[in-house]
Formats: C-alpha cells, sequence, structure tokens
C-alpha cells in the first residue's frame, strides 16, 4: 500500500474526515500529518526532515499555511491575542518565550518584509524542492489565503497556477455565510472542529465539488 | 549616457571606491545602487525586489551574497555578533545608528530565546536559493553575476545541498581577502575572524591597504566580472 504525506497546519493536522477521505480514494495510508498552528518556516523543516524518505508510489498534500507565523526553539507563533494561552501550552514553550514573541511582534517584526521572506521560503519549497521529492503525484494548496505570496505586479515570487481553486479558509466563510450567516467570528467556530471539517450535511458535497479538480491527480495517476 | 552599474549585497560592496570604482570604469557604467554595511540576505531579497523594475537590459548587475547569521527587522539591519552576550552590546556597531534601546533589547531577547543557528540557516538558505535560482534570472540586465561575499559553505553544507556552486565559482571576498594576508603576513596572528577585520579589512568594502592588493584581486575576479564588461 503506498502511502500518502500531509504536511502543513491544522487544516491537516487530523487522520479524519477529508484526510482520510482523500487516503481512501488514493488506496494509501496516512503517513505523516501537519502540525496545528505551524508557519511557512516550520513546514520547509519538516518538508526537509522528510522529503528523502518518500518513496515514488506515494503521494504528497502540502498546504501552505499563512505568512504571519513563525517557529523558534520548537515552539509555533502566531501574534493574535488570543494565542498566548494555546503558546504556553506548547511543550517547549516558556512565559520568558511568549514576553520575548510579543517584543518580536511590537519592534522587530515588519508585516511587508516578513511576507516577502516566507514568500521566498514558499517559491523554495515550490520550484526546488518539490522536483527533488521521487514522487511527482504532489499537491499543494493554500490553507488561509494565495495573495500574500502572489502579490499583483510582481512574477518575482510564487506563480499563480492555471488552476486556482479558492482556499480552504476562504471556501469555509464562504460556506458559513450561506449556511450560517449569523456567525461573527468564523475562526471560533472553525476552531472546534479537526482539520476545521465543519459538521454539516451539505459540507462534504460541496467541499469535494470544489477540490475534486485539484487533488484528482493523487487518485487517478498512477 | 552611460549604463548603470549596480551592486547588491553588504559592506563588501557598499562604496564606490577601490575595486567598485575600478568594477565601473571596466564597464563604462556609472555606480546607480550599492550594498549597505552589515545587511543581511533577507535585506538583499527586499532590495532586489525594490529595484528590479529600474534595472535596464544594458545595464550591470553584481550581487554579493552575505552570511546568514544576520537579520533584517523592520527597516534596520542587525548581526548576531553585534551582541557578545547578554546585555552587552558591542556599541562600535551601534553607534551613529538609529537603533532605540527597545530594539536592542528585542534583538538580546531574540538572539537567546529564539535564535537556532541551525535552522537559521536553513531558512537563509530558501532566501539565497529562490535569489540564485528565481530572481536572478528575472533580472533584465544581460550583464549579471552573483558572488559569495563571505564564505558559502553555511548555505551548501547536508542538507542544505539546493544552492549548487557552479564549476567556476568565484572565491568569496572574504576568502580572497584572508588568503592575500595568509600569503603577505604569513607568520601574522589571524586566528579571530574579528581580530582579521580590526587590523587588516578595516577599510572601506574591507579593501586591503596593501600596494599588491590590487592586482591580486583583479588577477582572482577579472575573468569572474568579465561577463559584466
Amino acid at each position: 500500500m503506498s502511502k500518502i504525506w500531509f504536511f502543513g497546519d491544522s487544516y491537516v493536522s487530523f487522520k479524519t474526515n477529508w484526510v482520510q477521505e482523500l487516503a481512501n480514494r488514493c488506496n494509501a495510508e496516512v503517513a505523516h500529518l501537519g502540525v496545528a498552528g505551524s508557519s511557512i518556516y516550520f513546514l520547509l523543516l519538516d518538508l526537509l526532515d522528510n522529503y528523502n524518505t518518500i518513496d515514488s508510489h506515494d503521494k504528497v498534500v502540502i498546504a501552505i499555511t499563512s505568512d504571519s507565523r513563525w517557529y523558534f526553539n520548537k515552539v509555533h507563533f502566531m501574534p493574535h491575542k488570543d494565542s498566548e494561552e494555546w503558546i504556553l501550552n506548547q511543550s517547549y514553550s516558556s512565559e520568558d518565550m511568549l514576553n520575548a514573541f510579543q517584543y518580536f511582534t511590537k519592534y522587530l517584526y515588519n508585516v511587508g518584509d516578513n511576507v516577502k521572506f516566507t514568500s521566498a521560503i514558499v517559491s523554495f519549497i515550490l520550484n526546488v524542492l518539490l522536483p527533488k521529492i521521487s514522487t511527482k503525484q504532489i499537491v499543494y494548496h493554500y490553507t488561509i489565503s494565495p495573495f500574500p505570496f502572489q502579490p499583483k505586479n510582481n512574477d518575482f515570487n510564487v506563480q499563480t497556477r492555471e488552476y486556482e481553486p479558492i482556499s480552504f479558509y476562504e471556501f469555509q466563510i464562504k460556506f458559513l455565510r450561506k449556511y450560517y450567516p449569523e456567525v461573527d467570528n468564523p475562526m471560533e467556530v472553525l476552531n472546534r472542529y479537526k482539520n476545521h471539517w465543519l459538521e454539516h450535511p451539505e459540507y462534504f458535497g460541496e467541499w469535494w465539488e470544489t477540490y475534486d479538480l485539484l487533488f484528482k491527480k493523487l487518485y487517478y495517476e498512477k | 549616457m552611460k549604463n548603470k552599474l549596480w551592486l547588491f549585497g553588504d559592506s563588501f560592496m557598499s562604496y564606490n571606491e577601490n575595486w567598485v570604482e575600478e568594477l565601473a570604469r571596466r564597464t563604462n557604467c556609472e555606480v546607480a545602487h550599492l550594498g549597505e554595511l552589515g545587511s543581511s540576505v533577507q535585506f538583499l531579497l527586499i532590495d532586489l525586489l525594490n529595484s528590479m523594475d529600474r534595472i535596464k537590459r544594458n545595464d550591470r548587475v553584481l550581487i554579493g551574497i552575505t552570511n546568514p547569521a544576520r537579520f533584517y527587522f523592520n527597516s534596520k539591519h542587525y548581526h548576531s555578533l553585534w551582541i557578545e552576550h547578554k546585555d552587552k552590546f558591542n556599541l562600535r556597531y551601534y553607534s551613529g545608528k538609529k537603533y532605540s534601546t527597545e530594539e536592542l533589547n528585542c534583538l538580546v531577547e531574540y538572539l537567546m530565546h529564539f535564535y537556532h543557528p541551525d535552522q537559521d540557516d536553513i531558512y537563509k538558505s530558501a532566501i539565497v536559493s529562490h535569489i540564485i535560482n528565481i530572481i536572478f534570472p528575472r533580472i533584465s540586465a544581460n550583464h549579471k553575476q552573483y558572488v559569495f561575499t563571505i564564505k558559502p559553505e553555511p548555505y551548501i553544507r547536508e542538507r542544505l545541498n539546493f544552492i549548487e556552486l557552479r564549476d567556476n565559482e568565484p572565491p568569496s571576498f572574504m576568502d580572497t581577502a584572508l588568503k592575500f594576508l595568509e600569503e603577505t603576513y604569513p607568520t601574522d596572528e589571524r586566528v579571530v575572524v574579528r581580530h582579521v577585520f580590526d587590523n587588516h579589512l578595516n577599510g572601506n568594502n574591507h579593501w586591503i591597504d596593501h600596494p599588491d592588493y590590487f592586482n591580486y584581486f583583479w588577477k582572482v575576479y577579472d575573468e569572474h566580472f568579465a561577463r559584466l564588461y
């Protein structure tokens, strides 16, 4: 049985719902999962740790997350006020690290520059690292938004694909607006579920309708 | 009107003097852009992205790729060596520059809690790979070259075999300077890098003030810079 490797963030961090469904469609066992709250920086390290062990018959899904996250000394960081507890709950975290991170975001972090740094890393992953993986059955997609990595009038970053479905998060916002127009804080709802998978009878069908074309190379190509 | 010579990089190419001035003469160009003292490959990326649109086909471009142990945070350059240990800044690097106490304290916190040289080298290698493989080929100038200013080894060690040195890779500026010093001052103490900088490489562009250095430098780089002529 071939293996399917998921790299990325919370959208690919549990072996259930769409992750398991994709593995079933590919007739593959899940060999690797993403990490909730992880960053582009972690994605790069995780890929470098594993790409050599991926077999030519395996499948790979790369979920590209937001630009504004970091990975420092085994701790994942994101700059939202309500993520402090989550940061402190990580094994290698400490109050000192949280304080250092708060200083970092206040005095050293620059949004525009960081987009350029993470875009370069995404470009490296897509253009240099992926071709070195022995399987050709690789699909990548953006979990939050592709736009920071594909700025207009700048063809030096990540290229737009011919077929670019909306990001997982954008799909969910669209779905929530349609079926739950009363929801004010989508992330609060999405954070309740593994892989942010919404429990709604229409969700499975609409999700696969949106992404089947993107993922089908994994289950049709031999 | 002369074509333009664009130099992107660090302190090895931050003054229109000595070898830079000579390169402009040999290429018959006027210097339009210089590197910045203490800058990082993060800054190099941003500087290139900000300048790409203004580079013309007949211009010349030379990119200097620096050491990974530097940072570009919020429009300012920082260097891991600029702090000797907690609470002790190497003040000569900060004198006359607009760093607030908060920024310097943040850098200390960053280096203490977050900086992991191996991981940071990986991030910087990805940026350098992006510059070499994606940006460099798309620079519209026909005449262009890149060179490592300091040893390229941090970018090409095991696990980071994504940056391939070219068949005739120019030696780094630092290696050339050190080799010259070894050959010229064989008994001198040159154990510590900072000592070398303090005593021999403290001139503009780290140019060595020695009557033989000009010829030595151009003997090494003439063939590599010929594609700019």
